[in-house]
């Protein structure tokens, strides 16, 4: 029973992800910087917080 | 048409817009007086207390700023009848819609958390036990949407933003100097200069304004409402005021505190509830306390909604409020294993309740710089928007808001990681 629920789950998660395969929005050259300053502020957020728990653990 | 009959349709035209009104407004009124939820209230209390009411001019600014965050979600509801959630998977792909899903639901759920922390510390000060307090807030919050309607639903949540307002009456109660007050509206640096405590202050309450959460429950619940185009200035007219209560209540805690506990470093506002009752200000300190604990349930019924609305749209699942049980299953055990899963974190003896209310500003912080860049993508997308895009004047001031707030926030939640930094 709960190999059938995570196989169900499994297959909506692909079939999510073929739904939303390609963006809608165009990709037009702002769009495509805002995406990139994103991605860079994520790993600085990431980088943070591995940091921190470095620090936290050598403490 | 003589002048009687001219006032008579002019009546007439006013009680049906107000009428009108009445029935539109709900999502802005509710995402905006939910914002003041625990942890809002515990900022706001804290920085009442550390500077009284030379702080209440910060607070107007964030009129303007919770308002033009608000009000695209509004426009983006209702012309495009999705979700936030559904809107990033379809509009910026699988990347950017599964990072915004799982973090939306993991700060949702910490945030959860400390609702819970907040009325179960609010209902301590009645001697209510914790359990007894989570138990009967899942009921409650189970029975708000058992009825399977989105007005009811709405118009009992509404009830509860009136009891937001309970921070009105505790300010008259503790006799606040008029001129205190009115001094505390003209733009000015407490001790007339500019330090890192100061600017620690503004960032958290800028922080506190807006939450991932409040953008994509408010657009979910525009579209949950059924609002269509026409019903747009109704909707930023109900944002519009719903910014300006919440900031009414954040003025009037910070006047309660800053009037009976001034220079008092306080860590929570169950803690200002106790000293309101031990300075010999009894009812304020009762007022403080129901206050804390409905900002808490008010936050909780908006937050467990945002999460399983966000699912529902993603995972095709009927997600509407105007479901019975039977035809929203999975919608309603999100919202139900939500509340029960935070209920119990608090429950668990010595779990690490301050670790996680530090750990939801980092992880929120991660969310919202992403939802909110969306938002002005999506609102300048003439093809999706149509004539609700933004104008140049609209770009103008939601880019300068959002880059403020990212940048606030995001040095906020450096200052909670390090709090060496700010000098805390």
């Amino acid at each position: 029973m709960l190999a059938k629920f995570i196989e169900r789950h499994f297959k909506k998660i692909h079939e999510i992800n073929v739904k939303y395969a390609k963006p809608r929005l165009v990709m037009s050259k702002q769009v495509r910087v805002c995406l990139l300053i994103l991605r860079i502020y994520l790993l600085f957020l990431v980088v943070l917080l591995l940091y921190k728990f470095v620090t936290v653990l050598t403490a | 048409m003589n002048p009687i009959t001219k006032l008579f349709y002019l009546f007439r035209r006013c009680w049906k817009a107000i009428r009108l009104f009445l029935i539109l407004s709900g999502p802005g009124l509710v995402v905006m007086i939910a914002d003041n939820d625990a942890g809002g209230i515990t900022t706001y209390a804290a920085t009442g207390a550390k500077y009284g009411c030379s702080f209440i001019w910060v607070l107007v600014i964030l009129i303007p700023v919770a308002y033009y965050v608000q009000e695209m979600t509004v426009r983006l509801g209702a012309v495009t009848k999705r979700g936030h959630a559904e809107a990033i998977f379809e509009n910026f792909g699988n990347f950017w819609g599964w990072f915004s899903l799982t973090d939306l639901v993991l700060c949702d759920w910490l945030t959860l958390i400390t609702e819970f922390i907040g009325m179960t510390a609010a209902m301590g000060i009645f001697g209510v036990p914790p359990w007894i307090t989570s138990i009967g807030v899942i009921l409650l919050m189970l029975f708000m949407v058992l009825h399977g309607r989105y007005w009811t639903w709405e118009k009992v949540t509404m009830l509860f933003c009136l009891f937001n307002l309970i921070y009105i009456p505790a300010a008259f109660w503790v006799n606040p100097t008029v001129h205190d007050v009115v001094h505390g509206f003209i733009p000015n640096l407490p001790g007339g200069k500019w330090d890192n405590q100061f600017f620690f202050f503004i960032m958290a309450n800028i922080g506190t304004t807006i939450a991932p959460w409040m953008i994509f429950f408010q657009q979910s619940a525009v579209v949950d409402k059924g609002m269509t185009e026409k019903d747009i200035p109704f909707g930023k007219f109900d944002t519009l005021l719903g910014s300006v209560l919440t900031v009414v209540v954040a003025i009037f805690i910070i006047i309660v505190v800053g009037t009976v506990l001034p220079g008092v470093d306080l860590d929570d506002a169950a803690q200002a509830s106790k000293m309101l009752m031990t300075e010999g200000h009894g009812h304020a300190g009762v007022f403080m306390a129901i206050g804390l604990f409905d900002a808490g349930l008010l936050g909780a019924i908006c937050i467990s909604l945002a999460s399983s609305w966000a699912l529902g749209e993603i995972f095709g699942w009927a997600h509407s409020l105007n479901n019975k049980i039977k035809e929203a299953p999975w919608f309603y055990a999100v919202y139900l294993l939500a509340l029960i899963t935070a209920a119990a974190v608090v429950l668990i003896p010595g779990a690490p309740l301050i670790v996680i209310t530090l750990f939801v500003q980092v992880i929120a912080v991660t969310l919202l710089p992403a939802a909110l860049v969306f938002l002005i993508l999506l609102l300048n997308d003439k093809e999706l928007m149509g004539k609700h895009a933004n104008n140049l004047w609209e770009n103008c001031i939601n880019i300068f808001i959002v880059v403020v707030i990212i940048v606030l926030s995001t040095l906020y939640a450096i200052s909670t990681l390090f709090p060496e930094l700010f000098g805390q």
